[in-house]
């Protein structure tokens, strides 16, 4: 996949799972690796990227003994991800038009 | 087992030495975090390592983001060398290498073009701005308007300058961050992932928008007071050589007894020796209100001196120009004075009457020498550095290096020596 395309799909896909819950950089890594094939090591750059832009904040809570740092969304994040999805729908159009054999339907 | 994990982790503290060390605590806070979530959940420790990469991987990437953030946020040629020695880090196919290279190459030059540039410009508009400050604080009292005026000049000249130099500067600085984009490009194609371009905050448009109206109010609040001051009629009227309104004639007459040396010396005012009806020595002068004088007799010497009277700053630039102010002294027939000594920086001279011996000199502008019929009775030393010697209306005089020179001995006790830097020197002597 095109690498600036996987850059922002990286992006829909870190906000729209903490817009579902707040949570840890592992699990996070976990789901978006699932769907996208890119580098573990690559997540926390990216999250580092997100908090610094005041897309998401971060808090620590306990877990066995340790503490987590947990990633959770922010008002402007969701505002980012809706723009994000907008453009995919943009994307998703053109998608079916590519795909669906250009009949111009 | 722990001892590899706390290897790991230590071996990425190492390779990210240098970095503030709250951002090398988050990462490898995050990585331990990591490490210890994914061993929880059942992986084995080399299937972790293998899917992170190594440690030096990983802290390559770290330091490329953080570079390129920083090289974002204040855009200064150090921040943006910390970029391109991360990016070559990074880059591993010889064709990113190469572009890598050429972009980091030209965009290193233009930078510096434009630094350089914009550093010019903010110390030129420091120079005239302190030049000028200096200059109205060297204008005598009495004079406020021109104190003001020459402020006004002053901030007129840095406002102009600073204008383009803050576009140079934030243009230099545009340019880091398209090239950091473009070196993110770069690394990108050869399959490094890398954090997205920050967007320009809209503080930043303010702030430039800010600087360029401070700008334009300095220029207009120079240009107010250079116009209330009255000066660039003055200005004017100097630089294409007109004469001065408020013009005062100042006339006094000398007894001729006694005197044999006259001595004139003016700045730009054209000096006119003829001979007068009078029976005294009379010396006339226009004098503008921007000119004071010297004149009287000490011994056996006549001399006069004109000199600015402070109230124009930069006055030595405008005495290139002449002004049309005049300086007659006219000598009674019969009075031979041993020496007339004659020197003017921007004025002419003309001389229709005799001496022992005349020596004259002019920076920018033309002797003329008319006295038909005393060619035979006087030596003639006359040179000019770029202007002409005409002779009875016929080129005359040799080229030398010193420019061109004419000399005529024709063992007289009468000499005549006419100097001028940039300025033709008329002859007319038969």
């Amino acid at each position: 996949m095109d690498a600036q395309m996987k850059k922002g799909l990286l992006d829909v896909c870190v906000l729209n799972i903490l817009k579902r819950e707040d949570t840890y950089g592992y699990k996070i890594t976990q789901e978006v690796t699932r769907f996208l094939e890119t580098s573990e090591s690559a997540l926390y750059p990216v999250l580092r990227r997100h908090e610094s832009q005041g897309w998401l904040e971060t808090y620590t809570a306990e877990h066995s003994g340790r503490l987590r740092k947990y990633y959770k969304i922010t008002a402007k994040g969701i505002i980012r991800l809706s723009e994000f999805i907008d453009e995919l729908k943009e994307m998703k159009a053109i998608i079916n038009y590519i795909i669906g054999g250009g009949d111009n339907g | 087992m722990d001892d590899r994990i706390s290897g790991f982790i230590a071996s990425l503290k190492k390779h990210l030495e240098g970095l503030p060390e709250q951002e090398i605590r988050e990462a490898v806070d995050y990585y331990e975090e990591y490490i210890n979530d994914a061993v929880e959940e059942g992986k084995d420790t080399d299937g972790i390592f293998k899917e992170l990469g190594s440690p030096e991987k990983i802290a390559g990437m770290i330091r490329m983001e953080s570079s390129i953030i920083k090289a974002q946020r204040s855009p200064g040629l150090k921040n943006f060398t910390g970029v391109s020695r991360n990016a070559f880090k990074g880059v591993t196919t010889p064709l990113a290498i190469i572009s890598l290279s050429f972009v980091v190459f030209f965009s290193f030059c233009m930078v510096a073009v434009l630094f350089a540039g914009a550093f010019c410009l903010f110390a030129g508009a420091a120079v005239i701005a302190l030049g000028l400050v200096y200059e109205a604080l060297r204008i005598p009292p009495g004079f406020p308007m021109e104190i003001v005026g020459t402020i006004g000049f002053g901030l007129l000249g840095a406002g102009i300058c600073l204008l383009p130099a803050f576009g140079l500067y934030r243009l230099g600085k545009l340019f880091i961050r398209v090239s950091t984009q473009l070196i993110r490009r770069i690394l990108l194609q050869s399959g490094k992932p890398m954090p997205e371009m920050e967007k320009q905050t809209p503080s930043r448009k303010a702030r430039f928008s800010r600087i360029t109206v401070l700008c334009l109010i300095i220029i207009a609040a120079g240009l107010v007071s250079i116009g209330v001051s009255g000066m660039p009629v003055r200005y004017f009227t100097i630089f294409n050589s007109m004469k001065p309104t408020n013009i005062v004639m100042k006339t006094s007459e000398y007894e001729p007894a006694g005197i044999n040396k006259i001595s004139i010396s003016t700045a730009h005012s054209i000096i006119r020796v003829t001979e007068g009806t009078s029976d005294k020595i009379v010396l006339s002068y226009e004098q503008p209100d921007y000119m004071d004088y010297e004149m009287g007799v000490s011994g056996s010497m006549l001399s006069f001196y004109e000199k600015s009277n402070g109230r124009l700053a930069l006055f030595s630039l405008l005495t290139m120009h002449e002004s049309m102010t005049e300086l007659v002294v006219s000598i009674p027939k019969g009075l031979n004075p041993d020496i007339i000594t004659l020197e003017t920086r921007g004025g002419h001279i003309y001389i229709s009457r005799l001496a022992q011996n005349i020596r004259a000199e002019t920076f920018s502008n033309s002797i003329n020498l008319s006295m038909g019929g005393v060619g035979e009775n006087v030596n003639i030393k006359t040179s000019t550095w770029s202007g002409d010697i005409i002779l009875n209306g016929t080129k005359a005089g040799q080229k030398t290096t010193e420019g061109i020179e004419y000399y005529k001995d024709t063992n007289a006790a009468k000499t005549i020596e006419l100097k001028s830097s940039n300025g033709t020197i008329h002859l007319d002597l038969y």
